[in-house]
């Protein structure tokens, strides 16, 4: 009985009204009035100081953002990922960077980068924010930590914080979530740079 | 007068003595109306034997051993499901999302990735189990307050792969044994 009041104000009515509320919530209404709400957490590397977040990373880039290249679906089929999952929807942001400079690692001039931006766990589940989605604006600069992937060769962030911003010569991390930027105080970025190689 | 002053000042003094950090407990509205008799089943990718279902009975296990009212237990008819996925290009262990209504959670849906490039490695996947159950037990994300929480994305997942104290006392705080 409880199955199939669920089945029919979770399942058989999806999003009627609402739509997204916050990050990594979604909030929609139920035919029968109720308040749905999707809770979304991931179990990411969060990191506490530049030192293990340079060792984990790839590769440390300072880069510009140019523009988003594309989005695909990061949910692969675990018996063969070079096809999508059929039914989950990981939604990946590629951004295209213009590198000015390897602080750790070394590759091409230009890379892609990935960001995971929402998360849809079914053709009829609600689609949810990422709560360490940030939206990358053309023309800024950025230093990324980053891993390079195996499969597609694009970098993706080696957990977060991620992505720190550089304007006017100070480096600050970037994040939606204030606890994760909290630990790393803005620094110049001469200095910035001094310390990721130190710990290279 | 003087003691009017008094009792405003030393309420002040408490209010800024009490602890500022954010425990994996605290600010969550959502609570089970019974978390000792949460069922769960297997999702699609877990019908076999695996390292990922393997982790996953083990975070049952670790879980129903605490010292608290939490107890799963498997049922096939559950909406309560447990499964694998593969996720390139991304640094997520796993992920948990909890379906609630009108802030009463009903059930969720954890995941492994088992295409993190890690995943194999000792005690991972059982850590990652462990926490995801913790979400589903609607814990939050706990990074700096201990590091021996499950609930930590700090913490060395081959070393603390069990649920910790500061995880049991938030359980036991938002669901008291009696």
């Amino acid at each position: 009985m409880k199955k199939a009041f669920l089945a029919s104000t979770l399942v058989l009515t999806p999003a009627l009204l609402f739509g997204c509320s916050s990050s990594n919530v979604a909030v929609e209404k139920t035919s029968a009035g109720q308040k749905l709400t999707v809770t979304s957490h991931a179990d990411i590397p969060v990191y506490a100081d530049l030192a293990k977040l340079t060792s984990d990373a790839d590769a440390v880039v300072i880069g510009t953002v140019s523009n988003i290249e594309g989005s695909r679906n990061l949910a692969r089929d675990p018996n063969n990922p070079a096809k999508e999952d059929p039914n989950i929807l990981i939604e990946g942001v590629d951004y295209r960077v213009h590198v000015q400079e390897y602080i750790k690692g070394a590759g091409t001039k230009s890379l892609l980068i990935t960001e995971t931006k929402q998360k849809r766990m079914g053709k009829d589940a609600p689609m949810v924010s990422e709560e360490g989605y940030m939206e990358l604006e053309s023309g800024s600069t950025y230093v990324f930590f980053v891993k390079k992937s195996p499969t597609s060769g694009r970098y993706y962030g080696v957990g977060q914080p991620f992505i720190f911003e550089v304007t006017e010569g100070q480096v600050q991390a970037k994040g939606k979530n204030p606890e994760w930027t909290k630990p790393f105080k803005p620094k110049d970025l001469t200095t910035f740079i001094e310390d990721v190689k130190s710990h290279s | 007068m003087k003691s009017k002053k008094f009792l405003i000042g030393s309420v002040i003094l408490s209010l800024s003595l009490l602890p500022t950090v954010a425990n994996a407990w605290s600010g969550t509205v959502d609570y089970w109306s019974d978390i000792s008799g949460l069922s769960y089943t297997w999702g699609s990718n877990l019908q076999g034997s695996s390292l990922s279902k393997t982790a996953f009975q083990q975070a049952v296990s670790d879980w129903n051993s605490t010292p608290t009212r939490v107890y799963f237990t498997y049922n096939s008819s559950s909406f309560t499901e447990f499964n694998t996925e593969c996720i390139t290009d991304s640094s997520e262990y796993g992920y948990t999302q909890v379906y609630s209504l009108d802030l009463d959670p009903q059930y969720f849906k954890s995941f492994l990735n088992v295409c993190k490039s890690d995943f194999s490695q000792t005690n991972i996947a059982r850590s990652v189990a462990n926490h995801e159950l913790g979400h589903g037990l609607t814990l939050y994300d706990d990074n700096f307050t201990s590091p021996t929480a499950i609930m930590n994305q700090n913490r060395n997942r081959t070393n603390v792969y069990v649920p910790g104290s500061d995880d049991i006392l938030g359980i036991n705080t938002k669901y008291p044994i009696n």
